[in-house]
């Protein structure tokens, strides 16, 4: 620094008040221009804080800018950024041997106060101004600030690391440096608050504006840790701002950065909360309200509250910029809702605690939910058709839907429109209607349903408010959303119950027939009535062996009953029971859903059509061929006595007198080798259970001696779960003393082997069986009998004294439903791959390959013996059938397909290498 | 890993047969019940068929279970807790229309595949070599069954086939004559109604509109309903019972009048004629208590079918207590229902729009009760609702109808509590009342209490008044604001009267915000004469329609309302007597404006402009309006 320079200092350092004011045009200039040339951080220094300390106070508003703070600022930011790499460069040197360098880099963060100190100088003055103050006046100060305040923050940040294990050295500086910039941000804040820009602010307001709300939004990325207090203030600074020139910057903000940043913000708090609910949990200090660490953990609950708030304020007022975040705003709720209960994966935390973290985030997403519900995008993202989720997502996933689903009752059309009706054109993004989308997201929540966890039930009536099934509380809302739906939509529920009904998941298809019971009692009755006969179009047009079948019955047993009785009248006129083609349809129906009138109609139908069946096949000569339409008519009968067990005397009859002539054709033998004979004797068991007082002991003691020939060898589950039916039966009957000889034997001798089964569904269903003919019966004798095995008699014993083993701990019970998840998933998916495979030849290779529709074999409990059999029995079957095919073709003009030679070759090669395996092992 | 499953089954079976889990918990255990045969069928621990059966046992259980309506043993299709949700929203189930039809279901995706896969996999399950194969021929040399001889292995004969058959149709045709040839029988059974039910006349405004309503079931016997209950096998001669024995009431010639009432009440809702039911005739008796008041004529749904179980119902008649909530414990159950039954959860669907005028009483309304129910996190500290309203004015200017339309929008539990109701002949029991009143509020936050002529339940403190109402009083401004209640407690207490003056000033304090419910302004009553009339055939032009209005200054709302059906009756006068019985509804002419000049001869204003000015001075006083 030159001579005249240094001495215009000493001059000027000695000036009063007055003279600074009166010479402030001829000095300042020159000042600016010194500061501008100042080669050392300590001249440079030295001139800004005279110009600051001495000639500032004097300066008007109105040259404030140009005189003084363009000239000025921009070299104390770059001086500021020099110490700053100065420091970084020597820091790694320090140590505390190395006092030099110690005392050199205190020095520059000495400066470094200093400097803020100077800047905090220039915005107190600013500050001083009471009117007038406009953004065009200081348009450097705030920007030139704000880098100041990014670079101290982001170097006591990085502290630790930067200085290491030296921190101790200069600690006290940067503390005083934070606190400085600290008032700093608080003043300018306060400053940038009175400035008003009205709608006719000029391109170059607006921008700068926008830069302070950006480096404010940077600010905010780097204090999150260091200080709870200044970071929400910087936000709410942040927010406010925004909205104060909401119609001038929205063009301009990063509307993105700020939500991306408010979220990650969000679920940082939430997961620090969480952390420290699980140390308080395990310090065990829940009970102590007042200390520290619930304190603060109220404190991040505050937080994340504020944060969440703020994101709605946000969305709220900026949704129309924010479509592209809406796959982000879908994670954000997953994995916020994946932390609380009853979300399999969050942590067990003190209820208190709980209950005081989703008070402050849980609440403010409801709202989240409601200011994303108009949002096509959001919708699009939520009701993707084939949207991908982590397994702890999809409960999350799963409680959005339903969340949606009650909000939805209180919106406009346009939105309802959007939600409910799916799709309408190609072009558009694809998206579920939101009933499908969550049936089918109700499907994928299998292990929360096993489990079951608990959600909070509808309030009523002073009860207390009782925790439901995740089935329960996705009902209860379908049905009210169901009670309130408009008619436009109503097909669209309806497409969606009918696939639901119609997929391979049984416990979906239930919830679907549920949601459908409500419909046929909330709609009108012709309502019902045209489901009704829709529903047994397709029981009828559906193949005994289909799943759907399944769901289809299981609906129209239910909506039978919801009909009036003229509407049953049509019902019946429409699909007669008299005829056989109808017969699948009445195999579903349960008698006594019918009124008095009909149901004995009915009744005469059937029973006349069984007579008449049977007659047909004792003159045909009681074929194999007509067993199919045999089994037709029983299953109905069976159906007719289920629902309705005490008919009319003359009824029953002649049920009677079918059952017995049916039984009399019943050949062990022939049992073992034509399968459809096993069906038979199925439908004879259950229909002799129900009317088995009026049967002759002749009777059972036949049904008895088939039983045995078919136990005693490889036997499906199905005919076994009859014969427990029958054999419960049983209880009430008092033989005569003539065939207790044949009878009771056989009885205790096949209750053995059904007790002693390895299957525990079929286990199970013996102990029940076995219980109830054992409180029936007066034949004690049969039940000492039959428990001659210990280990039977033990388990017997236990079951009827209800002795029940301690249940597998909770973690090791969703390890295994979470298993079991996968088996199920594979078996759904196995069952509807299965139908798509629409080609008859692909079916038919598949019988003779493949016959079992079960896809995986996992532990397989039956013997082995048993399922060589099996396939064994349905290959010989299927060629069979195609050798006849062949033959009957061949017989006419029609040649067998070209394809056919090459199957039966690839057939044969199949056959060479299975007998190969077994030779070899 | 099926040892667990077995485990898990056996203990559900056991709650499901002890008999001690309500329905909920039965249909939850039948649920997964359900998902283990789901499993086991998945891992090929079952078969299909084998699974197929359990699965159909099962879900036959679970929907007995579902959708049987009797509170003891069923869910009612979860209808109690469904409609709760859609509680004042519009019911348009009447308009749903299904778009399918027998060819359209078969062109849904998922239909198609499925008739795909069922014509895919015919199975033969009879080979071709083996149809000619008689069953049971070898039988007859097999030693085993030769023993067992068959007396009747025939089947029956022809002749026996047809005497069976027409023995049946015998049966069926006199059945038929006793009640149900569909023929005979007239079918309202089809009205387009829901099975839960909707009382179709809801006060005066309503007339046209359905709304939810959370009763249920109700008096809507036209409706088919269910009775899954697996023990319907009672048998048929039983049921010819019913209707016969009810019978000769039917014909007697004398009838008592609660006799022609309760053959009216059928012959409006029921399709069968006469279907004696002692529970439902009971219910049609039963004094009907606050809200009860929409049920109709029977407090249960009928079923047009007759139900054998009935006789039986006695039997489990023993209501098992409710459970309540924790901070209810402390009271009587019978204090408890009773302020329950007096919740009035569905109203009749009345908007801000429906009342004519009194626009700063609905706007500080709005302000004070239904935005601080949409956000609270707003409403605190000093924003925080006040704790009690007052709502004075003249007789019939519309305080009530205010009290429905926030029960109806503020979507808070709204309780409508007549002050009778709240006082007792026993000492004590009043207080307990009010304050089971208060709790319960507090367990239904947001809540509002309203109570029509308060000034009944505080009037002025006197020395000579008689210690319990006293105590009922002071209890009650405890309640209202004192140490017992919390800053956070959302309750409003709405207070309407049309003596204010005689409010005790401990009372005044505490409900803050005093409105006027001015009589109507010629506006407000053009409005009211304008919706009046919209429902009836009228040549009312608009010139003639204001000098209605200008000849109305002074009346209240009720006195406009009673004008307006004075004029509308008009029309009616004016027929001759002997017309009367022939003339038909559209002969009747339309209603005009000399009908009106008519009625204001004989309608007067009911308030006197003496008691206005009691009221504009109390207002000047003490209210909180302009």
């Amino acid at each position: 620094m030159s001579q005249t320079n240094t001495s215009l200092l000493e001059e000027v350092v000695q000036w009063s008040q007055e003279t600074c004011r009166q010479e402030l045009k001829s000095v300042l200039p020159k000042l600016t221009s010194l500061h501008y040339e100042a080669a050392t951080w300590n001249d440079c220094l030295r001139i800004l804080k005279i110009i600051t300390e001495m000639f500032l106070p004097h300066i008007g508003l109105s040259e404030l800018e140009d005189e003084c703070f363009s000239k000025i600022l921009p070299k104390a930011v770059a001086m500021f950024d020099n110490m700053m790499k100065e420091i970084m460069n020597q820091v790694g040197e320090l140590s505390s041997q190395n006092t030099e360098l110690c005392a050199f880099l205190r020095n520059i963060l000495q400066a470094m106060v200093q400097l803020i100190d100077a800047l905090s100088i220039c915005v107190r003055h600013v500050g001083s101004f009471e009117e007038g103050l406009c953004l065009d006046a200081i348009r450097s100060l705030p920007t030139c600030i704000l880098k100041v305040l990014r670079k101290t923050f982001q170097h006591c940040k990085d502290s630790e690391i930067v200085y290491c294990g030296r921190l101790s050295l200069v600690a006290d500086l940067l503390q005083g440096l934070f606190k400085e910039a600290y008032s700093l941000q608080k003043s300018l804040l306060e400053v940038l608050d009175r400035i008003s820009l009205d709608s006719s602010a000029s391109d170059e307001e607006v921008s700068d504006i926008v830069a302070v709300i950006h480096s404010l939004l940077d600010i905010c990325s780097i204090i999150s840790n260091l200080d709870i207090a200044l970071h929400a203030n910087t936000w709410k600074f942040l927010i406010k701002q925004s909205l104060k020139y909401q119609s001038l910057v929205e063009e301009q903000l990063h509307h993105g950065d700020i939500v991306n940043s408010l979220s990650d913000n969000l679920l940082a708090s939430l997961h620090s909360c969480v952390e420290m609910a699980e140390q308080i949990k395990l310090a065990g200090l829940q009970e102590t309200v007042q200390s520290p660490e619930y304190k603060l953990f109220q404190k991040t609950a505050k937080m994340c509250r504020f944060f969440a708030n703020t994101l709605v304020h946000y969305i709220k007022e900026f949704k129309y910029f924010l479509t592209k975040k809406s796959s982000c705003f879908h994670q954000l709720y997953l994995q916020i809702f994946s932390k609380f209960p009853p979300s399999l994966c969050a942590p067990s935390l003190p209820t208190a605690l709980t209950g005081e973290l989703s008070a402050s985030v849980l609440v403010p997403m409801d709202a989240f939910l409601l200011q994303l519900l108009p949002l096509r995008p959001f919708a699009e993202v939520v009701l993707e058709p084939d949207v991908w989720l982590s397994s702890e997502h999809e409960l999350p996933h799963f409680l959005m839907l339903v969340n949606i689903l009650g909000q939805l009752l209180s919106q406009p059309e346009e939105v309802m429109e959007l939600w409910y009706s799916g799709s309408q054109f190609p072009e558009d993004t694809p998206r579920l209607p939101l009933f499908h989308a969550i049936f089918i997201s109700f499907r994928r929540c299998y292990t929360e349903r096993k489990v079951p966890v608990r959600l909070p039930g509808v309030m009523l009536k002073g009860q207390a408010q009782a925790e439901v099934t995740l089935h329960q509380h996705i009902c209860v809302q379908l049905c009210a959303s169901v009670a309130v739906l408009p008619p436009v939509y109503f097909p669209v529920l309806e497409r969606c119950l009918m696939d639901a009904v119609l997929q391979a998941d049984t416990p979906t298809a239930l919830l679907a027939v549920d949601v459908w019971c409500f419909t046929a009692r909330y709609g009108t009755a012709e309502l019902c009535l045209h489901h009704v006969l829709l529903i047994a179009q397709l029981v009828k047009a559906c193949n005994s062996e289909c799943y759907q079948l399944l769901h289809l019955g299981l609906l129209l047993r239910r909506m039978v009953f919801l009909m009036t009785p003229s509407h049953q009248l049509e019902l019946v006129a429409e699909f007669s029971p008299s005829k056989v083609e109808n017969l699948p349809v009445w195999h579903h129906v349960l008698l006594r859903a019918l009124s008095q009138d009909v149901r004995l109609r009915v009744e005469t139908e059937i029973i006349a059509l069984m007579q008449r069946v049977l007659m047909e096949w004792e003159d045909g000569g009681y074929k194999l061929g007509q067993v199919d339409k045999v089994n037709a008519a029983l299953g109905s009968l069976l159906s007719l006595l289920r629902g309705h067990p005490s008919p009319e005397e003359q009824c029953s009859l002649s049920v009677v007198r079918m059952i017995t002539q049916l039984w009399s054709r019943m050949n062990p033998s022939q049992l073992q080798t034509h399968l459809v004979l096993q069906d038979t004797l199925k439908l004879l068991l259950s229909a002799t259970t129900v009317v088995v007082k009026n049967i002759r002991p002749e009777a059972i003691s036949q049904a008895l001696l088939c039983l045995e020939a078919v136990v005693s060898q490889k036997c499906p589950d199905y005919l076994l779960l009859a014969a427990l039916g029958f054999l419960s039966s049983l209880g009430k009957i008092f033989f005569p003393e003539d065939c207790r000889s044949q009878v009771l034997p056989r009885l205790s001798s096949l209750f053995g082997v059904l007790l002693a089964d390895k299957s525990w569904l079929l286990h199970q269903h013996a102990l029940e069986a076995f219980s109830y003919f054992a409180g029936n019966t007066n034949h004690e004798e049969v039940i000492s009998q039959s428990l001659c095995v210990e280990e039977t008699k033990t388990k017997v014993i236990n079951y009827l004294s209800k002795t029940l083993k301690v249940l597998e701990d909770v973690e090791s019970r969703l390890k295994r439903l979470k298993l079991e998840k996968a088996v199920i998933e594979q078996h759904n998916k196995k069952l509807e791959s299965k139908e798509s495979g629409s080609d008859k030849q692909a079916a038919e290779t598949e019988a003779i390959t493949e016959p079992e529709p079960s896809p995986k074999r996992a532990r397989q409990e039956t013997s082995a013996d048993e399922e060589y059999e099996r396939h064994i029995q349905t290959a010989q079957s299927s060629l069979k059938a195609l050798h006849a095919l062949v033959e009957s073709k061949a017989s006419m003009t029609a040649p067998p397909p070209s394809w056919l030679k090459a199957k039966l070759q690839q057939l044969m090669t199949l056959i060479r290498e299975i007998t190969s395996v077994r030779h070899s092992t | 890993m099926s040892g667990a499953h077995l485990e898990e089954w056996q203990h559900r079976s056991f709650d499901i047969s002890s008999g001690s889990c309500t329905p909920e918990q039965k249909a939850d255990a039948y649920r997964a019940h359900i998902l283990s045969i789901q499993y086991a069928w998945a891992s090929s621990q079952l078969s299909q068929a084998g699974a197929a059966g359990l699965l159909r046992t099962y879900s036959e259980r679970y929907a007995a279970v579902l959708d049987s309506d009797d509170p003891q043993t069923g869910l009612n299709n979860y209808a109690e807790s469904a409609l709760h949700l859609a509680r004042s929203q519009r019911n348009l189930s009447d308009k749903w229309e299904s778009p399918l039809t027998a060819d359209s279901v078969l062109q849904i995706p998922s239909v198609q595949r499925m008739i795909q896969a069922s014509s895919g996999r015919e199975s033969f399950r009879v080979a071709p070599a083996d149809v000619d194969i008689p069953v049971g021929h070898e039988s007859r040399g097999d030693p085993g069954s030769a023993q067992v001889q068959f007396t009747a292995s025939r089947a029956p004969s022809s002749s026996e086939v047809n005497n069976v058959t027409r023995n049946l149709t015998e049966r069926l045709r006199t059945s038929d004559g006793i009640s149900v040839n569909p023929s005979v029988v007239p079918q309202p059974a089809v009205r387009p109604q829901s099975a839960f039910g909707h009382s179709s006349s809801c006060g005066p405004s309503g007339g046209a509109q359905t709304h939810q309503s959370s009763f249920f079931p109700s008096s809507n016997p036209s409706k088919r309903k269910n009775f899954y209950s697996p023990d319907r096998s009672v048998g048929v001669s039983g049921q010819h019972g019913g209707p016969e024995a009810t019978e000769p009431r039917a014909v007697s010639n004398f009838k008592t009048a609660r006799e022609q009432f309760i053959v009216d009440q059928q012959k409006k809702h029921s399709c069968q004629p006469q279907r004696g039911h002692p529970p439902g005739m009971a219910a049609a008796m039963k004094k009907s208590l606050g809200a009860n008041r929409s049920r109709g004529a029977f407090s249960k749904f009928v079923s047009p079918i007759p139900r054998p179980e009935e006789e039986d119902s006695s039997k489990n008649s023993n209501p098992e207590p409710q459970i309540l909530d924790e901070r209810l414990k402390n009271f009587e159950p019978k204090i408890v229902e009773l302020i329950m039954s007096e919740i009035m959860d569905h109203g009749p669907p009345v908007a801000w729009d429906d009342i004519a005028g009194l626009e700063f009483a609905k706007t500080t309304i709005k302000e004070i009760v239904v935005w601080p129910m949409l956000r609270p996190d707003i409403f605190t500290g000093l924003r925080g609702p006040p704790k009690g309203i007052l709502l004075f004015g003249p007789p019939g200017t519309g305080k009530t109808l205010i009290g429905k339309c926030i029960a109806c929008q503020s979507g808070a539990t709204f309780f409508s509590i007549s002050a009778s109701s709240l006082t007792s002949k026993w000492v004590g029991e009043g207080e307990k009342m009010v304050r089971a009143l208060f709790a319960i509020a507090r367990c239904h936050q947001p809540a509002v209490i309203f109570i029509d002529e308060i000034d009944s339940l505080l009037s002025q403190r006197t020395d000579g008044e008689h210690d319990s109402s006293r105590r009922i009083k002071t209890e009650f401004l405890v309640q209202l604001d004192g140490a017992a209640t919390a800053a956070d407690d959302r309750i409003l207490v709405v207070g309407a009267t049309n003596r204010p003056q005689e409010i005790d000033e401990a009372a005044r304090r505490r409900l803050a915000k005093r409105l006027y419910v001015p009589l109507p302004e010629a506006g407000a009553r053009r409005q009211i004469v304008t919706n009046l009339m919209a429902r009836e055939r009228n040549h009312l032009r608009g010139q003639e329609l204001e000098s209605v209005v200008a000849a109305t200054e002074g009346f209240s709302g009720a006195d406009m309302t009673q004008l307006c059906r004075e004029a509308a009756l008009g029309p009616i006068r004016s027929i001759q007597l002997n017309d009367i019985a022939t003339i038909s509804a559209d002969q009747v002419r339309p209603i005009l404006y000399a009908d009106f000049q008519e009625a204001l001869k004989t309608v007067r204003p009911s308030v006197s402009a003496k008691d206005l000015e009691l009221y504009e001075d109390w207002n000047k006083t003490f209210g909180c309006g302009r």
